[in-house]
């Protein structure tokens, strides 16, 4: 994993040559505001959203310019803020969101055609292993709470054994012990070697999981902390674009 | 700052209910509405003074008091079923194709252009020639609606219409000018060579051979929508298309294909319609198979599954409708009206479902 330097804009520039190195088995941190170009920085990360100018390698190999599936393939993986909207098929049953974006793995055709049966039975030991309360693998993701919605969005971005994880508010609106299974499956994959990108509003949240944190403002990176430095105050002024040196 | 911690109960999971309980709800709607419509219409016959218990007997009974009249049925299948395929393909990606009829009646053209040309040549040879232009006439046409949309973001459903009444100058301007035929009374092509002439099958009367192409297309599409990555995809990328492409699906790519491949269904259709029933290409042989193929997606609720299915109970109605003009006089018309009030029916169950789960809920 190395670094990366990102811009982008959404008719406007959200994001001003943003400068982002994550290490494997690191998680950073993304501080900010909410509407200071997390989410565009999110998606540009996930390769969702064509990254105007600048590039986004992961180990060395260039993403930018390339198709959402490329990226997917290389290893990086979303976990999006907006679950109904950008996490899942609401209508569409807990297996096919658990196989949304692998349908075209080998492991799950034989002669062109899915293995429907093959694809069931994994998501019954997926909704088993992540604990995903659902009438069954039938049933319609977009019925699940809040709490279920993201455990299954975990389990199918861990289910590829990502070398990138993306998480934009992983937790916001979720119950406690929803809560702390997000943490135990975000510090399970920093210890398997996966580098973690941590966007939050949650100064808590950050303090607990992130190594090292960088305090986006308007679109700008206006400040890094390393892990024993998070002087909540000291970032709120960051955060509130109080400029460090001024 | 921290982010509220909204507690959730566990809902509890709802006991999964039987496959008999299923069914019934499944079914329900349809049954109370195909009464429902046969209801109202007949209010409206009886209003209008025809004999109602006659007109419906007739209607329903047709297909399948006479060989001629179940042949007639079949025949009627073949486009209705692929026009109602070419309209839900697209539709499964939010996307509408109201131009079946310019495709058919391109494909149509084009087919018959074909079996003029090359009449000389053996069936072997041409029929798959007429069959592969039709199509090819269909993704061309719907090809340049797919493009517009892919490219420029044109609105798929004005470009599918617009071309309809583009197609039929296309047709006109063959059965006018290129192969017309004076004799034929109609704009018309002259007919096709003997080759290009597909057989029966069954009967007499029998059903031309076109209708075992029209039964494997069908099959297809059962099998690519619910068994391939493609069909998957084109699902997701229906259901949510920001979540689809997150997830690394090119949803505008998909749209744009399923387009095409809609396209070439209606190519197929006419290049089957000439083959098999008119034997050229002719002036409002479309005849109102895009409005029946688009309701029958509608009432199938774009399920592959079930638009053959639909398709074969419109098409009894169909059928059964003109044989009523001529028996009881009621105009053949009616049954548009029966299709309409189907599907007005079905669509107000869905209103009065919801409405109803959410009083239980």
């Amino acid at each position: 994993m190395s670094g990366l330097v990102a811009r982008n804009d959404q008719g406007v520039p959200a994001l001003h040559g943003v400068d982002l190195a994550v290490g494997a088995g690191e998680v950073l941190g993304v501080a900010g505001v909410a509407g200071n170009g997390q989410v565009e920085l999110a998606e540009v990360l996930a390769g969702v959203r064509p990254v105007h100018a600048g590039n986004v390698a992961v180990d060395g190999a260039d993403l930018a310019g390339l198709p959402t599936r490329q990226w997917l393939d290389t290893g990086v993986a979303y976990v999006p803020e907006d679950r109904h909207r950008d996490g899942i098929l609401g209508a569409a049953s807990v297996t096919d969101n658990l196989l949304l974006g692998s349908q075209r793995d080998k492991a799950h055709r034989r002669g062109g055609l899915i293995q429907w049966r093959r694809v069931r039975e994994h998501a019954v030991a997926t909704i088993d292993r992540y604990t995903i309360k659902t009438p069954g693998p039938d049933a319609p993701a977009g019925n699940l709470s809040g709490g279920n919605i993201q455990r299954l969005i975990l389990a199918r971005a861990f289910d590829r054994e990502p070398s990138v994880l993306v998480l934009q508010n992983p937790t916001r609106g979720l119950d406690l012990r929803s809560a702390r299974f997000v943490y135990e499956r975000v510090q399970e994959a920093r210890d398997r070697g996966c580098a973690v990108v941590l966007i939050s509003e949650d100064l808590d949240e950050l303090s607990l999981l992130a190594d090292r944190m960088v305090v986006l403002y308007s679109g700008r990176i206006v400040g890094e902390r390393r892990r024993g430095d998070y002087d909540a105050y000291a970032l709120g002024r960051l955060m509130a674009g109080v400029q460090e040196t001024a | 700052m921290t982010s509220p911690v909204l507690t959730e109960p566990d809902a509890v999971a709802p006991a999964a209910p039987s496959l008999a309980a299923r069914l019934l709800r499944g079914l329900l709607p349809y049954v109370l509405a195909l009464v429902a419509a046969f209801l109202v219409s007949g209010v409206v016959i009886a209003a209008l003074g025809y004999d109602v218990v006659g007109a419906f007997r007739t209607i329903l009974t047709t297909s399948f008091r006479t060989g001629f009249g179940f042949t007639e049925t079949l025949t009627k299948w073949v486009p209705l079923a692929l026009l109602a395929l070419g309209f839900t393909i697209p539709l499964a990606v939010g996307r509408f194709n109201i131009g079946g009829e310019g495709q058919l009646l391109v494909g149509a053209t084009a087919a018959a252009g074909v079996g003029i040309v090359y009449a000389d040549l053996p069936m072997a040879a041409l029929m798959p020639l007429l069959i592969v232009a039709g199509v090819l006439a269909g993704v061309v046409w719907a090809g340049i609606a797919a493009f517009l949309m892919g490219r420029f973001g044109v609105n798929e459903i004005l470009s599918t219409v617009l071309l309809n009444f583009v197609s039929f100058q296309v047709l006109d301007y063959a059965a006018t000018e290129v192969w017309s035929d004076p004799a034929a009374g109609v704009a018309a092509t002259q007919r096709v060579g003997e080759g290009a002439v597909l057989p029966d099958i069954g009967g007499p009367p029998g059903v031309h051979a076109g209708i075992l192409l029209a039964g494997l297309v069908a099959l297809a599409t059962i099998v690519v929508t619910r068994g391939t990555a493609a069909g998957f995809e084109l699902r997701a990328a229906g259901t949510n298309p920001r979540a689809a492409g997150i997830n690394g699906i090119r949803v505008e790519k998909v749209a744009v294909l399923a387009l095409i491949v809609g396209g070439a269904l209606g190519g197929l259709a006419g290049a089957l319609e000439v083959a098999g029933v008119h034997g050229r290409a002719l002036e409002g042989m479309q005849s109102n198979f895009l409005l029946l193929g688009i309701i029958i997606g509608l009432i199938a609720r774009g399920s592959a599954l079930w638009v053959p299915v639909v398709a074969f109970g419109i098409a009894i109605l169909e059928v059964g409708a003109s044989s009523m003009q001529r028996t009881v006089g009621v105009p053949a018309e009616m049954v548009l009206i029966i299709e309409a009030l189907i599907l007005i029916f079905l669509l107000l169950s869905d209103v009065i479902a919801a409405r109803l789960t959410r009083r239980v809920a």
